[in-house]
């Protein structure tokens, strides 16, 4: 049996003018990379600060790693990494000071911070260096460095809040195989914030997307797009005409067919079997050179979950002008 | 926790008294603070420094104006320079952060005043203790009066500071409300007792006058290290109260 790393029911909280999360419904297992998705001031955030006691919610309730988030709070934040928004770095101390800080925060003894500094720090190329004053760093290598500090005491769990925000694109897939590195090795759970699709289809086991503090969907990325997603078929042959497309599009399970530079393009629903289209396409004599199969990506998948949340919340508001 | 207090007070003196410029400029601050206090205001006393009541209990302040910057950076520094956050999902206590926090400003306020006088001495007695072929020592009353009011002084100022610094955006917010703050304190008690004694006779300013010569130091001592005592603990209270952790992520 999977152990669940993080549970929410009906968690909720409220600011003076928004709710900021709303009724939220989570169960993380443990050990896996969970990708929290919502575009800028969705509630990822706050349901982040959360768990981790920094925030009290306003209703429901909530256990990561089996501790309560309001009455064992210090036990959360003992047995978790956190790198939040910010590198949150002393840049006035060194790399190894600000180690050495966090690492006894945590309530490890200076004698086991060492070797774990070069466990970290080694990998991360940033070892030589970890005598120098922060605050001369790149960005990157501060983020690095923010890595290794919510790792210094082998927490169980690790929240990471859009890590590889305001990196270029070097620097974060940098960061990306740092902490793919770094979290399959520590075997932690991971709950990612981030707004970046290519980052949680690499990272994420399980994904969950908010929008305005609303859970809309949780599941695998490949079972998150495919809820939304639609299935292509694209034939390339000789043959294809005007009329079998139309003959295609007809079809109950095919949302729209065209013919496009000589190669038929479809856009099936869940339910198409394309063997039975391309079944259809050789009896009617085409001649079939390839057939590529594809799927639209966590972005587009993401992007119509945001827009089928957005046409739901009109409906509601126009059902009821006073429910907001 | 005290390991835990230790290593707080560790960071903030490193971070904020130590780094916050050029070595040089650290090292010259300290000197000159060493030699204006413990070297130019003894040799204008003369030998009489040691023995002198009110000289040694006016220095009690002099805690209140260096610590100031370091309790004005306390949280205000660290929510300016976006380490705060993390400060608070690291496994430490609410005590132990808000402790760390007064004890760094304790530490280094208290350690200077202890310098300083340290200083004073080796002044003192390289002059006059010299010429008069003695050691010259501070008396006990002299002593621990200083050592117990100074500690209450700079626990007092750590603490008000600490709470002005939980609320304040920015350090230099910090910096001015402590500023009005310290200049309330010093300045209001001196402004009544200067109305209060315009608003008597001269028969009556003489009377009070003499009354307050008549004044043992060690029992003027004695109530103002009660006084202090309390007013420590009343906003040591109130800063404990202030410290909410989810109040403080939310800023």
């Amino acid at each position: 049996m999977t152990s669940i790393a993080i549970s929410t029911s009906g968690l909720t909280r409220d600011f003076p003018s928004v709710r900021a999360v709303d009724d939220l419904a989570l169960e993380v297992p443990a050990g896996i990379v969970f990708g929290f998705l919502g575009p800028n001031g969705s509630g990822k955030t706050t349901t982040v600060r959360i768990l981790l006691g920094l925030v009290e919610p306003s209703a429901g309730s909530a256990t990561v790693l089996g501790h309560d988030i309001v009455n064992e709070a210090d036990a959360v934040r003992a047995a978790s990494g956190a790198l939040m928004e910010q590198a949150g770095l002393y840049e006035r101390l060194t790399a190894e000071e600000n180690l050495l800080f966090f690492g006894r925060a945590a309530g490890m003894r200076s004698a086991d911070i060492a070797p774990r500094v070069r466990e970290l720090l080694g990998p991360l190329d940033l070892y030589e260096r970890r005598g120098e004053l922060v605050g001369t760093w790149s960005r990157g290598m501060k983020q690095r460095l923010a890595v290794a500090r919510a790792l210094i005491h082998r927490p169980r769990m690790l929240f990471l809040d859009e890590p590889t925000a305001g990196l270029d694109p070097i620097a974060a897939a940098e960061l990306r195989d740092d902490l793919e590195k770094l979290v399959r090795e520590d075997g932690v759970t991971v709950f990612i914030n981030t707004h970046h699709l290519a980052e949680a289809e690499r990272l994420c086991d399980l994904v969950g997307v908010i929008r305005r503090g609303r859970l809309i969907a949780f599941g695998h990325p490949d079972e998150v797009r495919g809820r939304v997603g639609k299935r292509r078929l694209e034939v390339v042959g000789a043959g294809i005409s005007n009329e079998l497309v139309a003959e295609i599009d007809a079809l109950s399970h095919v949302q729209s067919a065209v013919l496009d530079k000589g190669r038929l393009r479809a856009d099936l629903t869940q339910a198409a079997r394309i063997p039975d289209i391309v079944r259809l396409l050789v009896d009617r004599g085409v001649d079939i050179e390839e057939v590529r199969r594809g799927s639209e990506s966590l972005e587009e998948a993401f992007l119509a979950l945001l827009e089928g949340a957005d046409e739901a919340g009109l409906e509601i508001a126009q059902e009821d002008p006073d429910a907001r | 926790m005290l390991g835990d207090i230790w290593l707080i007070v560790n960071k903030e003196v490193r971070e904020v008294v130590l780094r916050a410029g050029s070595s040089r400029a650290t090292i010259l601050n300290l000197a000159l603070i060493l030699l204006v206090f413990g070297v130019v205001l003894p040799l204008q006393a003369g030998a009489a420094w040691v023995d002198s009541w009110w000289l040694l209990f006016s220095w009690t302040w002099l805690p209140l104006f260096l610590v100031s910057a370091l309790v004005a950076d306390s949280f205000a520094g660290e929510r300016e320079r976006h380490t705060l956050e993390t400060l608070l999902t690291t496994a430490l206590s609410d005590r132990t952060i808000l402790f760390g926090k007064i004890a760094a400003a304790v530490s280094y306020g208290y350690g200077m005043l202890l310098s300083v006088m340290l200083m004073s001495l080796l002044t003192v007695n390289a002059v006059w203790g010299v010429r008069e072929g003695r050691l010259l020592l501070f008396s006990t009353s002299v002593t621990v009066g200083v050592l117990v009011i100074g500690l209450l002084v700079t626990l007092l100022i750590a603490a008000i500071g600490v709470m002005i610094s939980l609320k304040a955006k920015t350090v230099r917010q910090a910096g001015q409300a402590l500023s009005l703050g310290i200049l309330a304190i010093l300045w209001i008690p001196g402004l009544i007792i200067a109305l209060g004694a315009r608003a008597l006779s001269e028969a009556q300013q003489q009377a009070l006058w003499e009354w307050a010569s008549m004044l043992d130091g060690r029992a003027v001592a004695a109530v103002s290290a009660l006084v202090l005592l309390v007013l420590d603990a009343v906003f040591v209270g109130i800063a404990m109260r202030r410290f909410k952790r989810s109040r403080l992520s939310l800023d």
